[in-house]
Formats: C-alpha cells, sequence, structure tokens
C-alpha cells in the first residue's frame, strides 16, 4: 500500500463527518494492527479488488452512531436498524470516494455490516493492515486499512 | 526457471481446449445430435461451454461447468454481461462489450479480434452467503463466431478455470522475488557472528514494540509533537544497530524512518495525517526483522558447521568500530585511523565483555562527534588530516584496563585548558572571587566526560543530544559493575580514556579434613 493511499482513506472518513456533521473528525495517529482485534459495536466492511486488492472496515460505538443518526434524521429515537444502515452508510460512503478515486480498474464490494463486538474481523494475510483512530464529539471509531 | 516450465505446461492446456473447441466449432452442424456428449467431455476437462445470440443473451441452457464457475443455476435468456456484472471490475465489462460487438460483425477478422478479448485471463468473483467475495477464479474465456439455424452471427463461448495454475504461478513468483531477496540479506547477514545477530534483533525488536507502544498509547486531541523525542530516541538506537552492524538494507529503511521523523519534527502543527510515512516505514520494519529471524534459523545450522575461531571472535568488536567509524567519518568528512594491536577481546573477562563493548562504541561515537576534528581544520593546524583513535586492553591480576586514545582537537583542548587554569590563578589572587571559582579539575573532567559547556559546535542538533545521552548512560552502567573512568591528556600528544573494572580473583574450594 502507498502512503497517499492511507491519506486518502483518512480524508474520505473525515469528509464524511464533516459533510453530514457540520462537525470535523480528528485523527490519531495511524499504527499497525497486532493481533489484537479492533472491533467495536457495528462495522461496515468493503471488500476492494481487482487492480490491487484488500479491504477496508470501519467500527464505531452504539452510543456514536446513534449520536450520528440523531442528527441525521433529525429525531431523538432510532431503531437499532436505523443504526445499521448508517455504518453501512458510511461504509458505502467511503466506498463510493474509493471507486471514484481508483476508477474502473478496481471493484468494490457493497458493504457488510456486521453488529456486535466479533472477535476480530480477519484481514488478508499477505498485507499490512493500518489502524487510524477516528474522534468525533468526543467519541472514538476506528478506520481500518488493508490494501495490496 | 520454474515458473517458466508452469507456463509451458498452461500454454499445452490452453493449446488442447483450443483444439477441441475448433473441432466443436468447425462440425457444430453435422455434430447437432452429439453436441451433448461434447459437452459431457467438455465438462469433465472442466471446460465450460455456452451460446451467445447476436445480442450477447445466454442461449440454451449452457453447460454444468459454466454454472459451476459462476456459481450460479443459470437458465438461459440472461444476459453474458449482466452475469459479469459484480464478478468482474467495471472496466472489463465496458471492454468485454466492445469485444462482443466487434465479434458480432463478419466484417471484422476473428483472429485479430482473438488477441483484443479482455476475458482472455480474468478473475471472476463470486459471492458468499454473508454477501462477501469469496473464491476468485481465474478464467479464460475464448469466442468462436458461428451461424445459427437462422442464419444469423452468434458466438460460441468455452470457458477454462485456470486457477490453481495461476495462483501456483503467483506463488512461485512471489518466492522466486523472496529468495532473490533473502540471498542478497543472507550475504550481509553471514558477516555477523550469531549472538550479536541476536542482541541486534532483540534491540530492534523492543525498539519497534516501544514506538508501537508510543503510538497506539498517544490518545487523538493530545499533543503529538510530545511523543516526537521519544521516536528520535528509538530510531536512533534502531539506527545505530543497523550501522555498526553494517547491514545496509536496514539501514537504508532506518534512514529513511529517521528523516520522516525529522521532518515531523520542524512542522508546527502535527496532525495524524504526518505520521502516515512514519507508521508506513514501522511496517517495513516490522517485515524486515521477521524475514531477518527467518533467516536467522538457516544461519544458526551453518553457525554450529561452521564455528569460528577465538581469534575471529575477538575481531568481531573491532570490525564493528571499524564499521561505525567509517559510517561517521563519511558523515562527517572527518578521517580515522583506528590501531587496535594491543587490544584482545578475548582477554575480557566474559561478564564485562558487553559492557566493554557498549563503552568502545559509545565512546567512539562520543569522540568521533565531539572530540575530532574534521580532516580539512587539522589540516589547517598543521596536523596530520587522519586523527588516531587507539584501543588497547590490558588484564592484570584482578582489574580489567581498557585505553581508549584519541589525538584529536589537542590544540583546542590546550587553550581550553590553559584558560581554565588562567582564571583559577587569577582568582587565587583575588580572595573575594575564589568560593565562586570552580576547580581546574572538574571543569577540565567535564569537558571531557560532558563538553556542552566548551567546544561544541553541534550541540544543538538531536544526534549530538542523543550520543551524550548514550556516553552518560554507558558510564551509569560501567559506575554499576565498579567501573572507573580516568582521562589523561597529555600535551600535545593525545587524549586517553582508561576504564579500570575490578574483578574477584577466582576462590579455590578447600576441602577441610578434621
Amino acid at each position: 500500500m502507498r502512503e497517499s493511499d492511507l491519506h486518502f482513506f483518512i480524508d474520505s472518513t473525515l469528509n464524511y463527518f464533516e459533510e453530514v456533521t457540520r462537525e470535523k473528525a480528528q485523527t490519531g495517529i495511524p499504527y499497525l494492527k497486532s493481533v489484537d482485534p479492533v472491533v467495536l459495536d457495528y462495522t461496515g466492511i468493503i471488500g476492494i479488488s481487482g487492480k490491487r486488492k484488500g479491504s477496508i472496515y470501519i467500527t464505531a460505538s452504539h452510543k456514536m452512531l446513534e449520536y450520528l443518526a440523531q442528527i441525521i434524521l433529525k429525531q431523538s429515537y432510532v431503531s437499532n436498524t436505523d443504526i445499521k444502515d448508517l455504518i453501512g452508510e458510511i461504509a458505502n460512503t467511503i466506498s463510493g470516494n474509493v471507486r471514484q478515486a481508483y476508477g474502473s480498474d478496481f471493484m468494490i464490494s457493497v458493504p457488510v455490516v456486521v453488529e456486535g463486538h466479533a472477535k476480530d474481523i480477519t484481514m488478508p494475510d499477505d498485507f499490512q493492515a493500518f489502524v487510524i483512530p477516528i474522534t468525533w464529539k468526543s467519541y472514538q471509531s476506528f478506520l481500518v486499512v488493508c490494501l495490496e | 526457471m520454474e515458473s517458466v516450465k508452469f507456463k509451458s505446461r498452461n500454454i499445452c492446456m490452453d493449446r488442447f481446449a483450443e483444439k477441441l473447441a475448433e473441432y466443436l466449432f468447425t462440425n457444430s452442424d453435422e455434430m447437432k445430435p452429439s453436441t451433448g456428449n461434447l459437452i459431457n467431455m467438455l465438462d469433465m476437462l472442466d471446460i465450460g461451454l455456452f451460446f451467445l445470440n447476436p445480442n450477447g443473451i445466454v442461449l440454451e441452457e449452457p453447460s454444468t461447468c459454466f454454472q459451476n464457475f459462476f456459481k450460479e443455476n443459470i437458465i438461459h435468456d440472461i444476459s453474458f454481461l449482466e452475469l459479469l456484472n459484480g464478478r468482474v471490475p467495471e472496466k472489463t465489462i465496458h471492454d468485454t462489450s466492445e469485444y462482443l460487438n466487434l465479434m458480432f460483425d463478419d466484417e471484422h477478422d476473428e483472429k485479430t479480434l482473438n488477441e483484443l478479448n479482455p476475458l482472455k485471463e480474468v478473475e471472476v468473483y463470486s459471492k458468499n452467503d454473508h454477501g462477501l467475495w469469496s473464491d476468485p477464479r481465474h478464467l479464460s474465456f475464448t469466442f468462436k463466431r458461428f451461424k445459427n439455424s437462422h442464419g444469423e452471427q452468434s458466438l460460441i463461448g468455452l470457458v477454462r478455470d485456470g486457477s490453481s495454475v495461476v495462483e501456483l504461478l503467483k506463488k512461485l513468483e512471489d518466492v522466486e522475488k523472496k529468495n532473490h531477496r533473502q540471498i542478497q540479506w543472507l550475504i550481509s547477514l553471514l558477516h555477523i557472528d550469531l549472538p550479536l545477530l541476536n542482541e541486534f534483533v532483540s534491540v530492534i525488536e523492543y525498539e519497534l514494540a516501544r514506538i508501537d507502544l508510543i503510538i497506539k498509547s498517544t490518545q487523538t486531541g493530545t499533543e503529538f509533537s510530545t511523543i516526537i523525542p521519544k521516536l528520535v530516541r528509538s530510531i536512533y538506537h534502531i539506527n545505530s544497530s543497523a550501522v555498526i552492524m553494517n547491514l545496509d538494507f536496514f539501514t537504508k529503511e532506518s534512514f529513511r524512518f529517521k528523516d520522516e521523523i525529522e521532518a515531523i519534527k520542524n512542522k508546527p502543527d502535527v496532525n495524524g495525517h504526518d505520521f502516515v510515512p512514519i507508521v508506513m516505514g514501522l511496517g517495513n520494519m516490522h517485515r524486515m526483522l521477521s524475514e531477518i529471524k527467518e533467516l536467522m534459523k538457516h544461519i544458526k545450522g551453518l553457525d554450529n558447521s561452521l564455528r569460528t575461531t577465538r581469534r575471529f571472535d575477538g575481531g568481531l568488536i573491532i570490525r564493528l568500530v571499524e564499521n561505525l567509524i567509517n559510517h561517521l567519518t563519511e558523515l562527517s568528512g572527518k578521517k580515522i585511523i583506528l590501531k587496535y594491536h594491543n587490544f584482545d577481546y578475548m582477554g575480557i573477562p566474559f561478564k564485562y565483555r558487553q559492557i566493554i563493548k557498549e563503552f568502545i562504541i559509545a565512546l567512539t561515537r562520543f569522540v568521533i562527534e565531539f572530540g575530532i576534528e574534521s580532516a580539512d581544520k587539522r589540516k589547517s593546524l598543521n596536523v596530520n588530516p587522519a586523527a588516531t583513535i587507539e584501543i588497547a586492553s590490558e588484564l592484570n591480576k584482578n582489574v580489567f584496563t581498557l585505553h581508549f586514545r584519541h589525538d584529536g582537537n589537542l590544540i583546542q583542548i590546550e587553550r581550553i585548558l590553559q584558560q581554565s587554569l588562567d582564571e583559577h590563578q587569577k582568582a587565587l589572587y583575588d580572595n573575594n572571587k575564589i568560593e565562586n571559582c570552580m576547580h581546574p579539575g572538574s571543569e577540565v573532567m567535564r569537558l571531557f566526560l560532558n563538553p556542552d559547556i566548551s567546544m561544541l559546535d553541534n550541540k544543538g542538533t538531536s544526534e549530538g543530544k542523543q550520543i551524550m545521552n548514550d556516553f552518560e548512560l554507558v558510564k551509569k552502567k560501567l559506575k554499576m559493575h565498579g567501573g572507573r573512568i580516568k582521562v589523561v591528556f597529555t600535551s600535545e600528544s593525545f587524549c586517553e580514556y582508561t576504564v579500570t573494572i575490578p574483578f574477584p580473583a577466582k576462590t579455590k574450594n578447600t576441602i577441610s579434613h578434621s
């Protein structure tokens, strides 16, 4: 993976928060994913294939997604389905940006949503995975990028 | 070489399938009754068969093998491009559409068009029950024109699964690349004694883990610039360990990493983005380290069969110092001759070897950085442009002594010494100031062992600070072993650091008979 790829994924995620909530999210220092799981309450996963392979996922807490959904839907009560849709939507937005930037030589899968604390999300063994902590309104989420 | 063999085997299979397809294509009309048998035969050979009408629709029921490749029960009247959708990149679908349009047009030469076939080798994905891609297949499609019973231009398609061969080829390519790289690295590693290599690996492992921990435990919103000095310290250790081992491939990566940290250091507002090159470099170093560890397993076997001599073992520390001198002089434009005829590494009591090695390395670095002038400066001072560092050791009854002598900065030291003595003399005449005046001995010791008060041109650099910190640390370690350092300055000759470490004499076991 190139440095520019990682910058791109970070920017895509930060842009989402800024566009949707008009409030900037903060990036933490990226680090290498070890064997320790990086999974919060909800996770949206996208697969990338074609010229280069890999996968990306964003994982966030229930509280963060609930608050985000309240802002987007402009209602105080949000259902579990709304929250699941939202994490899928975030992953979808990132995937849309990736599709735009990487061109038609790449295949981007539709997002797959995982609810609950999975043991871990397995990434391709052959490539290094990077974890980018993202903080929005004191809520923490993680973007995990693994690309050939 | 192996990959070439596999490639030619692959080509043989292709030719066989093509021949069979050609037979089917050319005899399609009269073979109609036996087409079913041929399909079965192709199925057995793992070759799928399907027919396309001029609109690109899959006609009749395609072969079982074809359906298996797509992991779907494909019934007829489905668009071929639709079938590819979501399984291959959009660009491939677009190119296939154009290619098929040309194939349906009689005016274009079929053989020439086949050269443009975008599905000649294509990776096709299928989704599992969770909607995730699984088991990508490397399929190879070939198309041939034929006229159907209504005289319309149609296409016969053949598809073969080359996944096993493609995967094997890729593996072979990766292994070939890895082997080539590892052989280069192995050559670099072979000259290093295994215990030293072990020590190098543990230092790098420790420092990389430390960097990982620092980065991971830094919370978003904290001042990122505060962790830079910690990272600088770790990378300084990684870098200097790689330099003294003369491991070019690792040194290059560590230098790149060091430069990235230096770049961040100078930024006014540091954010997470700035750490991207650092974390990428960290990933590279982790990968390199795991490959070095892999290679070490092989070296261990070699090491047992190629046991080195004592003299060779003793020469390793000298080689480390030589590497260090070469590296530092190259960077600083200094010239240094190393003399070590009276140094006997094997004479050092075993328990003190590590600390003595650390001391020599730290002192060499310290002296080159602060104690020796550049070749040009020495020339202008009318002394030999090449300075000399001499290492010697002695083992007496209960004391080990190390002598480290150099002839750098002598004139400057002389001047500072004189200045210090003059100031002391002046203070002696003035009784009021005598209490405020430092004893000349202590000032001179600070000059040799902690030179921030005097002659440093580069005292502000982080490299200089690191070298001083290291030297301080090794001095403390030496003290813990009961070691003492004495500095002797002989006017116009040399400056000598003498380290003495006492060690208890071996006590003889006595058995008393009563």
